[in-house]
């Protein structure tokens, strides 16, 4: 868990105009350790520098100032890329080949033996639920189904370390979960998660720590349960207590502070939505 | 493997958009044309044939080959495909071979269909084009594949209009290598009766062209195949090491280029 998967130092990029003078700063002086086994959120609005922070730890762009290391190596090394998945913000992928086309080809980059590669697509074809649509072009792909495909194909060299960025834009509550389940499923076999979103309930779910980026500044850092636990108030769960043990709860509670609410716990709207749909369905 | 993977797929795309079926058609249209044209004997409509085919392949040839060339890499940056092939273990300069390799065996493809039609056609006026008329062919593709190199090149660091544009260009200006070099040798004359500044300037820049653009003269076979002249091993041998000079000097710039090529 020591390990650092992902370090940087004072990560820096200027984007310049054609007479090479500043334009905009969209990121500034970014320190960053990202531990192996862990899955790491960038959070910001758009345009904090999400998207810029991954592409310099994967050499798309070069920083201006300051450096990086990425499993070990600088950022960008090539042969770092075999042990590194890539979901980019958009799927754009060649929109004449089909699904297992598709993931042939990207196998077939890293290098994968053809029967391997064969056998890693249909498993992967399988896990995001693409079965039926493999013989389809990614023409004619949805949103949420090149989504899923650009997740497969970000999966094909079993990476060690996977970037994901907005990986559930466009999809249902279903493709979702079934996103965040495969990124905690990713954790439990010991591999490393950046995963940069907007999407607050996303990073809550399944991060272990977030850092919240604003105007390509680092403002705020850490485990995701310190972040969010308001240190200053507890919260008992009581099930289905008398209303006359409420009652006493409450005068006892009252004695030595003050009750700021009691209420009936809610469920999330997904996990409303998923139960609903899961009814449905049995029915 | 990976490189492999890059041209197959740059080919597969390639044959998708329908390009053997429209080049071969315009070709096949070409070949009928030369059966309604009038000769004097069957020995001269053989000729004809051979010049209309060797002309077609090279206009054909050479709008396929820019075009591709052209489109293939500023297509995959503008759709951003580039994200996910270059976070692959796979070097820039690989990338680059691997799109230049898949665009130059669609050309191979194309003037392999364009010759099988020739041949046919000439079987059909009980002619025979001999090995020369695949000698020119073969020519023709090394001049073919320096201007796929060209192109790619230029797409490294130009828009796709733009690098089409310039390969064009280079293309048409090393057909005219002649002519520039009579009129450098035309500015000598006069600038040695008014040795001005202007003069040393117009002569410079016309001799750089000159020079640093390829002579496609050097590939030129048309007129061997039409006299009936049996190309020389060695006139091929030269055409071949003239365009894997020009060929390396192209994508040693074009890599060194992309290499420090960012993907905003």
């Amino acid at each position: 868990m020591n390990e650092i998967a992902i370090k940087t130092n004072n990560l820096t990029k200027v984007y310049k105009n054609f007479w090479g003078r500043p334009r905009v700063r969209a990121l500034n002086r970014l320190n960053l350790e990202i531990h192996r086994g862990e899955i790491f959120g960038l959070l910001g609005p758009n345009g904090s520098g999400k998207t810029t922070a991954v592409k310099l730890l994967l050499g798309l762009l070069f920083p201006t100032y300051g450096n990086s290391r990425v499993l070990g190596a600088p950022a960008g090394d090539v042969r770092t890329y075999q042990k590194i998945g890539f979901l980019p913000e958009e799927s754009y992928f060649y929109r004449f080949l089909n699904a297992e086309e598709i993931l042939d080809f990207y196998g077939r980059l890293f290098g994968i033996p053809k029967k391997e590669r064969l056998k890693k697509s249909e498993e992967l074809i399988n896990l995001t639920g693409l079965a039926d649509a493999k013989k389809r072009r990614l023409g004619e792909y949805s949103k949420g189904m090149a989504r899923r495909i650009g997740l497969a194909q970000a999966l094909i060299n079993d990476p060690e370390l996977i970037f994901l960025d907005e990986p559930t834009s466009g999809m249902d509550p279903i493709g979702c979960r079934e996103i965040k389940d495969i990124v905690l499923d990713f954790k439990r076999r010991g591999k490393t998660t950046l995963l940069c979103s907007h999407l607050l309930a996303d990073v809550e779910d399944v991060c272990d720590r977030v850092a919240i980026l604003h105007k390509g500044n680092l403002i705020k850092m850490g485990a995701v349960n310190d972040l969010l636990t308001i240190k200053d108030i507890i919260q008992f769960s009581i099930k289905t207590p008398s209303e006359e043990a409420l009652s006493r709860i409450k005068t006892v509670l009252n004695k030595e502070s003050e009750v700021v609410e009691i209420n009936h716990p809610a469920e999330t709207m997904e996990e409303l939505f998923l139960e609903t749909i899961k009814e449905a369905d049995k029915n | 493997m990976r490189i492999i993977g890059i041209a197959k797929y740059t080919f597969k795309e390639a044959s998708r958009k329908k390009i053997f079926f429209v080049v071969g058609l315009f070709f096949l249209i070409l070949m009928v044309c030369s059966q309604f044209m009038e000769v004097i004997s069957p020995e001269d409509r053989i000729k004809l044939m051979v010049r209309l085919s060797i002309a077609g392949m090279t206009l054909f040839g050479l709008i396929s080959a820019v075009f591709l060339a052209a489109t293939s890499l500023p297509k995959e940056v503008e759709n951003k495909q580039i994200y996910t092939t270059m976070t692959k273990p796979l070097s820039r300069w690989g990338f680059l071979l691997g799109k230049a390799m898949g665009v130059i065996s669609v050309i191979a493809l194309l003037l392999f269909i364009m010759a099988g039609l020739c041949m046919i056609f000439a079987y059909f006026v009980e002619g025979s084009i001999g090995l020369n008329f695949f000698k020119a062919v073969m020519m023709l593709f090394f001049k073919l594949t320096l201007m796929v190199f060209i192109t790619v090149m230029g797409t490294t660091f130009l828009s796709f209009s733009v690098s089409a544009i310039l390969s064009l260009f280079i293309f048409f200006v090393g057909h005219m290598t002649e002519l520039l070099e009579d009129i450098v040798k035309l500015i000598a004359l006069r600038g040695e009766e008014i040795p001005g500044l202007w003069e040393r300037m117009v002569r410079a820049s016309i001799e750089l062209f000159a020079r640093a653009f390829p002579d496609f003269r050097v590939f030129s076979a048309s007129d061997f195949v039409i006299n009936q002249i049996a190309i020389p091993f060695l006139y091929m041998r030269n055409a071949f090491f003239y365009a894997l000079i020009y060929i390396l000097i192209s994508f040693a710039i074009a890599s060194l280029v992309f290499k420090h090529r960012q993907f905003t």
